[in-house]
């Protein structure tokens, strides 16, 4: 298969540019626009698997971009903003954008995005598997309660013993919140006696296993004051 | 022009009400005055109005008495010559002719046969019906015609029914010849009256008389009547246009209640006992009528005063008068003074009353009833006083409950001093110091949010630019073949960007905050539970340092409503402070404590440092404990604590004492839904070391 074609659009070139280095040096085919237009230009006239869209832009600024994208492609689009308000992710996600991220970024964690969506966009249909029946499943999280294995994207995950046993009841009923109390019990089996801190632990290093960016978690969540989810997507 | 038109129209209409009510009283006096005759009399004076004179009793009477005399004359039964006679005065007025056919006397002015005919007509029986037919010469209306048996009168074109009781000849001379069964057939009389009665210049003619008299009787029913009609229109015309009468009603209160309320009281009783007096010696007199009228004027007048001007009516008078005069020196004095000056004033009028009242008793029981009225002035006076007191007091209750309501921030207001107040000069005031401070305080909340939206946008732009220096130092970090010192400049950078990002997310999220725009996803949370989440989740920072934390937390659930994830960022700094800023190998005390509806949170360390500084001035933004931007972080932890501490409706108070450095937070805690968890917790240090 062909090299995978990105494009970068950002009205500030220097940004272009540094994120294009990064994509060439992962070996993708890059392209670059500095408005909203010549983006869907490009789009046009070139395969390309993947966009990195800037919100404002002159000429037909991002969100506009993503929709008149979306009315033809399905394509992965990134958003790149300096908007960081919950409200303005809320609106780009809602407009079609798949993922969204904030200005200023981590290099590396964007080149993790950037790959985590073409995987998901390239081996679409299939879902590596998950849809066969008693697999637990959660965006790109699939548990296999048989095997005791837990896959993202279809790669396998390596997990402790005892995270495992959180990871099942976290996948069992994603979306609802499980006051460490409650994991500890269900997961140790003994009496839970101060346990926030062991249950912490746990999480947070099943976090650093499953989340490109463990500060912003996009599955495993700490409900302040309440417990712990899988947010259910 | 125009307005003067208006005022002479209400003018000329109160004109008319009060022609339109003197007429009236006057009429009702006559009417009332002349009710007995007129009831009595009601018949005749139909008669003259409809200008029948020959309908009226002293007509009815003057033929029936002259009837009487030719019947006597003519029957021999008394000695009438003279009286007959005296028919002569009468002249062409009076025609007459009187016959008795078994004496064969005759008498009378006119020819028997030129006024009488003969009249047959054949009834239906067959029996041939004859009678006397009187056929009235030219110029004559009446005539009154007895055939023997009976008496046939004709007045103008109809004939009278003299039979009939309600004819008016039943209670004259004729009564006895309108029995039946009285009859005298040989004797013929016809009396016949002229249409116009005229004078006679040879003789006095009664008939003539009655005309002349019912002439004058029937001028003054037509003018009174006529009078009658003009006075109900203009009493029409002032009803109508009552709004104009009611004008000069208004002017004529305007004028009277000028007067004093005493002078009103004298003047209607001297206006009573003047009339009395009046009507006492002579009787109702034309002059009396007149008085009567004036001084029904009068107490008009005092009645629309009292309407226009109700209490005043009263209020007018010469206490207030005085009183009046004395507020006016009294208001160029200062309140204060002006209170005192009051009360003495008030205490000397009474006593000078009080000595009046008193000379007035001691000096004989003839002048004992003069102190009346200053004993009513005296009460007068105190009722005054008491009044306004009441008024100044409410007045400054008013003022006082502003300035509460001030205090507490409500600066609109219904309330309001009228002008005329001894306190509006201090309501004034209060209200522009009021002005002043809101004013103030709507800059200073404009200049803030002016502030927190140049704050937004310069992060904003900040990012920009730091994205590519982030970037830029990235790449240069996977540059081969730098050399060793290179690399370390390459790592500063990053660091430094690093932190950049920080400060400007932390400005950006501090400036939401403040600017009161933040979106809040307030839920039921346990506050005790967020503070172990947050210590588990800094549990690798807190084992780091060599601080010992000791918590302690209640056994069961703490519920407040918040933010978790901002409440979350408050313990988070709190605890980054205390870790950053605690003296080496001391303890950090953490604690909650529930009760009385509140939750408070207590971080306690000792600082590293001399806190020289005010506990406010460290929560300002930038304000860093030790003064010195040296080491990493924003300086905005306290700043941003404080912020979504207090948006999420909690308290958050910092207070330093010598090295210790406290933080208290307070929130109001809610109901406790949910079963106290059953697990028992121990107070134990955080580190498990």
């Amino acid at each position: 298969m062909d090299k995978p074609g990105i494009l970068v659009v950002d009205d500030d070139r220097e940004i272009v540019k540094a994120i294009s280095i990064n994509l060439e040096n992962e070996d993708y085919r890059v392209y670059r626009a500095y408005d909203g237009l010549s983006a869907l230009d490009i789009l046009e006239n070139n395969s390309i698997q993947l966009i990195l869209l800037d919100i404002m832009m002159p000429r037909l600024d991002g969100l506009s971009a993503t929709m008149k994208i979306r009315e033809e492609k399905n394509i992965p689009i990134i958003i790149l903003s300096a908007k960081s308000e919950d409200s303005d992710k809320i609106l780009g996600l809602s407009m079609g954008a798949d993922d969204y991220v904030t200005k200023p970024f981590n290099p590396m964690e964007l080149m993790a995005r950037v790959k985590a969506q073409l995987r998901r966009y390239m081996t679409l249909g299939d879902m590596n598997g998950c849809e066969k029946k008693g697999l637990l499943r959660t965006g790109d999280l699939c548990y296999n309660p048989e095997t005791r294995t837990l896959t993202l994207m279809g790669e396998p995950i390596r997990l402790t013993p005892t995270e495992t046993k959180i990871v099942e009841l976290l996948m069992r009923y994603p979306g609802r919140v499980f006051s460490a109390e409650e994991i500890y019990e269900r997961v140790w089996e003994e009496p839970a006696f101060h346990v926030e801190n062991t249950v912490m632990v746990h999480i947070r290093r099943i976090r650093e296993k499953i989340e490109i960016n463990p500060r912003e978690p996009k599955y495993l969540k700490v409900v302040w004051g309440i417990g712990y989810k899988m947010e259910k997507i | 022009m125009g307005t003067k038109w208006k005022k002479s129209r209400a003018f000329l209409v109160w004109l008319c009400f009060f022609l339109g009510v003197n007429i009236f009283l006057g009429l009702a006096a006559v009417a009332i005055s002349c009710a007995e005759v007129i009831v009595n009399h009601f018949g005749d004076v139909m008669a003259i109005i409809r200008w029948d004179v020959k309908d009226t009793s002293r007509f009815k009477e003057d033929i029936s008495e002259r009837f009487e005399y030719l019947m006597r004359y003519i029957s021999d039964t008394g000695y009438m010559d003279k009286y007959v006679f005296s028919f002569s005065d009468e002249g062409e007025n009076l025609l007459y002719f009187a016959e008795n056919l078994n004496t064969g006397k005759t008498i009378g002015n006119v020819e028997k046969d030129s006024v009488i005919t003969q009249e047959s007509v054949t009834g239906p029986d067959g029996v041939l019906q004859t009678w006397d037919k009187v056929i009235l010469p030219e110029g004559y209306d009446y005539y009154l015609y007895y055939n023997g048996s009976t008496i046939t009168v004709q007045n103008g074109k109809h004939t009278v029914d003299v039979y009939n009781e309600r004819s008016g000849y039943g209670n004259t001379w004729l009564r006895g010849y309108l029995k039946k069964g009285e009859k005298h057939p040989e004797i013929r009389i016809l009396l016949m009256v002229k249409k116009d009665i005229v004078k006679n210049w040879s003789g006095v003619s009664s008939l003539y008389m009655i005309w002349q008299n019912a002439r004058e009787y029937r001028m003054i029913c037509f003018v009174f009547l006529g009078l009658a009609a003009l006075d109900l229109a203009l009493l029409l015309i002032a009803g109508l246009k009552r709004q104009s009468k009611r004008e000069i009603d208004r002017a004529l209160a305007r004028l009277s209640g000028r007067l004093w309320f005493e002078v009103k009281a004298v003047a209607s009783l001297l206006v009573l006992l003047f009339v009395y007096q009046t009507v006492e010696t002579s009787g109702f007199s034309v002059a009396a009528c007149i008085l009567i009228l004036c001084s029904i004027w009068w107490f008009y007048i005092m009645l629309v005063d009292l309407l226009a001007n109700r209490k005043q009516f009263f209020t007018h008078n010469s206490v207030t008068w005085l009183v009046g005069i004395y507020r006016r020196y009294e208001s160029r004095k200062p309140f204060q003074k002006a209170l005192l000056w009051r009360i003495y004033a008030l205490v000397g009028a009474e006593i000078i009353l009080v000595f009046i009242v008193f000379i007035l008793c001691a000096s004989g029981l003839r002048t004992a009833p003069y102190a009346i009225p200053f004993v009513l002035g005296g009460i007068y006076l105190l009722y005054l006083y008491m009044r306004h007191y009441r008024k100044t007091v409410n007045e400054l209750g008013t003022i006082v409950d502003r300035i509460e309501d001030m205090k507490n921030g409500k600066y609109e207001t219904h309330a309001s001093l009228p002008p005329e107040s001894d306190l509006s000069r201090a309501w004034e005031n209060l209200e522009l110091i009021q002005d002043g401070i809101q004013k103030a305080v709507e800059e200073k909340l404009r200049s803030e949010r002016m502030k927190m939206e140049l704050i937004t946008n310069v992060s904003h732009d900040l990012k920009t630019p730091l994205t590519s220096i982030i970037s830029y130092a990235d790449l240069l970090a996977k540059e081969e073949g730098l050399p060793d010192t290179a690399r370390d400049y390459v790592q500063i950078l990053s660091k430094k960007a690093d932190r950049l990002k920080t400060l400007i997310q932390d400005l950006f999220e501090l400036s939401r905050a403040a600017s009161g725009d933040m979106v809040l996803d307030m839920k039921k949370i346990d506050l005790v539970k967020l503070i172990e989440q947050t210590m588990a989740d800094m549990n690798e920072q807190i084992e780091e340092s060599d601080l010992v934390f000791r918590v302690k937390l209640p056994d069961s659930p703490v519920y407040i409503m918040g933010d978790g994830r901002r409440l979350y960022r408050v313990f988070q700094n709190l605890i980054t402070n205390a870790l950053k800023y605690s003296m080496k190998s001391s303890r950090v005390y953490i604690s909650l404590t529930a009760g009385d509806g509140r939750a408070v949170a207590e971080i306690k360390n000792i600082a590293n440092y001399e806190m020289d500084f005010d506990a406010d001035e460290i929560v300002e933004r930038f304000a860093r404990g030790d003064k010195a931007r040296s080491t990493e972080g924003s300086g905005l932890g306290l700043a941003i604590a404080r912020s979504f501490t207090n948006a999420c409706g909690g308290k958050f108070d910092v207070s330093i004492d010598g090295d210790l450095f406290k933080v208290t937070l307070t929130f109001r805690m809610v109901e406790n839904a949910e079963e106290a968890s059953d697990s028992v917790r121990q107070s134990a240090p955080a580190e498990e070391a």
